[in-house]
């Protein structure tokens, strides 16, 4: 295999970021707290659901001895 | 553009005698643990059975229901893992973030993928992500279908962020075509992170956002995300494998957050820092089949947090076939064994090596690659105790299948709980996953009488008395069914590779559970591994069946 890394060099886009980013800032600052928002819910919302499923589990190991 | 890059790094000839000598080390190593294994257990059933004719009585069950409380090790791994994971939200720190978006570098190493290529670039460039700090380079490697005209195309059209990395003599596997690639995003300051992903996977548009705002903490170096099966006209299989990634993905990846030791960062999600990438040496390690793994522990090892991000979901194409799905996981399960044997000083050693030391992480980690051993180890044990004395033996064959039942339904609502679309999807394999037999077993622990007379008069049905010989084989069954089903699902799998009817494999992968399909492919990994078997990177064949829910 041959290196042809100087190909890449000559049409390497440029490094820097364009200007569009920093005008839209607030828009990506947006959706970030709109995001964390959204997965702060999801992670609540399963630390309840687990309460409640071991609560069930419980009941039902609970009955099944009352059963007995 | 087409880059044509040589190997960056080493002499292909060090590095394949370098690889040897790390597979001999490891071959030794192997056989002296399973060596051990079996004399251990051997010396166990030797004593359990000779000492009563000189000694007494006692030491023998007490063996025996040691052996057989092994087959309950990977349900307490389990049962700690899912039990911790509704605390998710108070580790996984979302309070301490930052809005970050780095310049993000993604990798792609492929190998003749043409059905997919296109549309995982598409998928890329589409993300809500900013436009301009995302860059998509695919490491061709020596692809001889259109794989390289699609790449030109895309890079014709967007010359900015599609890059077209050539390899001109590839076939090495994953590990090797990433290094060509990282080589040459390493090599030029743009990128402040690196994600590496498979040629098929299909990004959510919010996934890569969701990864890269984990890395505005500087302790951390690696993020990875949700894998999820998406093949659209999926069958029992992938929904199975969807509803195992639940398991081991959504659940435990959770619970690993908790512990502080992430036991693997996803191979089609793995997102990591420049700085970590470069302190673990800025290059994947190519000496074992489980890249991904080595990579997320040295990760960790060298001091940096590697985070599971379960909202970011990544959807992929898995195989719809057993032998497809065998040839997968068997690289997986060595890959598995070589690290376990790779970082042998680091387990059981917390002080030195932090969380991945801790006797926790090895309990998790091994609970899965023993977990065939374990299931031996408690068919002897069981065994051992029906024959000498029944009565004990029926008594910890039940704590051990209570033991199964109440996992299996704390498994299965959590399932429910923290993918509720996929578990809808796949609820008759969530229902089916431990397999028929085992699923009568665990009612049967749960409620000896009604299932025990129903059984008799089963029997009776059949023209069958339930004489005393016939409870006892029908025991010895149960016993031995944990070790029995690996047999089985090895059998489907035999089946499915040789013959056409496809509804025997499947129908046998349903009575004998696909964790017992799992054990037998680990099993076969050990085989693999002390046969000195080559590491050959065996490509999962993808056909641009995934696709985004709607």
């Amino acid at each position: 295999m041959k290196i042809v890394d100087a190909q890449r060099t000559a049409q390497a886009p440029p490094t820097e970021s364009r200007p569009a980013v920093a005008a839209s800032a607030d828009k990506w600052e947006d959706i970030f707290h709109a995001d964390l928002a959204a997965d702060t819910a999801v992670e609540k919302r399963l630390f309840f659901r687990e309460g409640w499923i071991v609560l069930i589990l419980a009941l039902l190991v609970l009955l099944r001895e009352m059963l007995r | 553009m087409t880059i044509a890059i040589s190997n960056p790094r080493r002499d292909s000839r060090t590095e394949a005698a370098d690889n040897a000598a790390a597979a001999r080390t490891r071959r030794i190593r192997l056989v002296r643990v399973l060596w051990g294994s079996v004399v251990l257990i051997a010396i166990a059933v030797g004593v359990a059975f000779v000492l009563p004719q000189v000694s007494r009585r006692p030491y023998t069950i007490a063996i025996c229901v040691g052996l057989a409380f092994c087959g309950a090790l990977p349900l307490l791994a389990s049962l700690i893992q899912y039990t911790v994971i509704g605390l998710h939200r108070y580790r996984i720190g979302y309070e301490n973030l930052r809005s970050y978006y780095p310049r993000v570098a993604i990798v792609v190493p492929a190998w003749n993928e043409a059905e997919v290529i296109g549309t995982t670039i598409e998928r890329l460039l589409s993300m809500e992500y900013p436009e301009d700090r995302v860059r998509v380079y695919v490491v061709d490697d020596a692809s001889t279908d259109a794989t390289p005209d699609i790449v030109r195309a895309w890079h014709a059209r967007e010359p900015a962020r599609v890059w077209h990395l050539r390899r001109e003599k590839g076939g090495q596997g994953k590990a090797h075509t990433l290094n060509h690639g990282i080589e040459q995003v390493l090599a030029d300051p743009w990128a402040e992170a690196v994600l590496i992903i498979d040629a098929d996977v299909l990004f959510e548009d919010s996934a890569l956002r969701r990864m890269t705002r984990h890395l505005s903490d500087p302790a951390v170096g690696a993020v990875t995300g949700y894998i999820k099966e998406g093949t659209a006209d999926g069958n029992y299989l992938t929904r199975y494998i969807a509803y195992e990634y639940i398991t081991a993905q959504a659940a435990a990846r959770r619970a690993q957050n908790i512990f502080g030791s992430l036991a693997c960062l996803a191979g089609g999600a793995q997102l990591h820092s420049r700085e970590n990438l470069t302190r673990i040496g800025g290059a994947i390690d190519t000496s074992s089949l489980a890249e991904d793994t080595f990579t997320t522990f040295r990760t960790q090892l060298s001091g940096k947090i590697a985070v599971f991000e379960g909202n970011a979901v990544v959807w992929a194409e898995e195989p719809g076939d057993l032998g497809g799905l065998w040839k997968q996981r068997l690289r997986w399960a060595r890959g598995n064994v070589q690290i376990s044997l790779d970082f042998s000083s680091m387990w059981l050693r917390g002080r030195k090596y932090g969380n991945l030391g801790r006797a926790l992480f090895a309990l998790i980690w091994f609970s899965v690659l023993l977990m065939p051993l374990s299931m031996i180890a408690a068919s002897v044990g069981l065994l051992g105790l029906l024959l000498i004395d029944a009565r004990h033996s029926l008594a910890v064959f039940r704590v051990l299948w209570i033991l199964h039942a109440v996992l299996y339904l704390f498994e299965t609502a959590m399932a429910f709980a923290l993918d509720p679309p996929t578990a809808r999807r796949a609820w008759a394999e969530a229902i089916l996953f431990p397999g028929v037999v085992s699923l009568v077993i665990i009612i049967y622990s749960v409620a000896p009488e009604p299932i025990g007379a129903l059984f008799v008069k089963s029997l009776e049905g059949l023209g069958v008395d339930a004489t005393p010989r016939v409870v006892f084989w029908a025991q010895a069954f149960a016993f031995t069914w944990l070790t029995v089903a690996m047999l089985v699902a090895y059998i489907a799998k035999w089946i499915a590779a040789r013959w056409r009817a496809r509804w025997l494999p499947a129908f046998l992968l349903q009575v004998a559970g696909y964790g017992a399909f799992l054990c037998a492919v680990t099993f076969a990994a050990y085989v693999r591994e002390i046969q000195g078997a080559r590491i050959i990177w065996d490509k999962t064949i993808k056909t641009g069946k995934v696709a985004l829910p709607r």
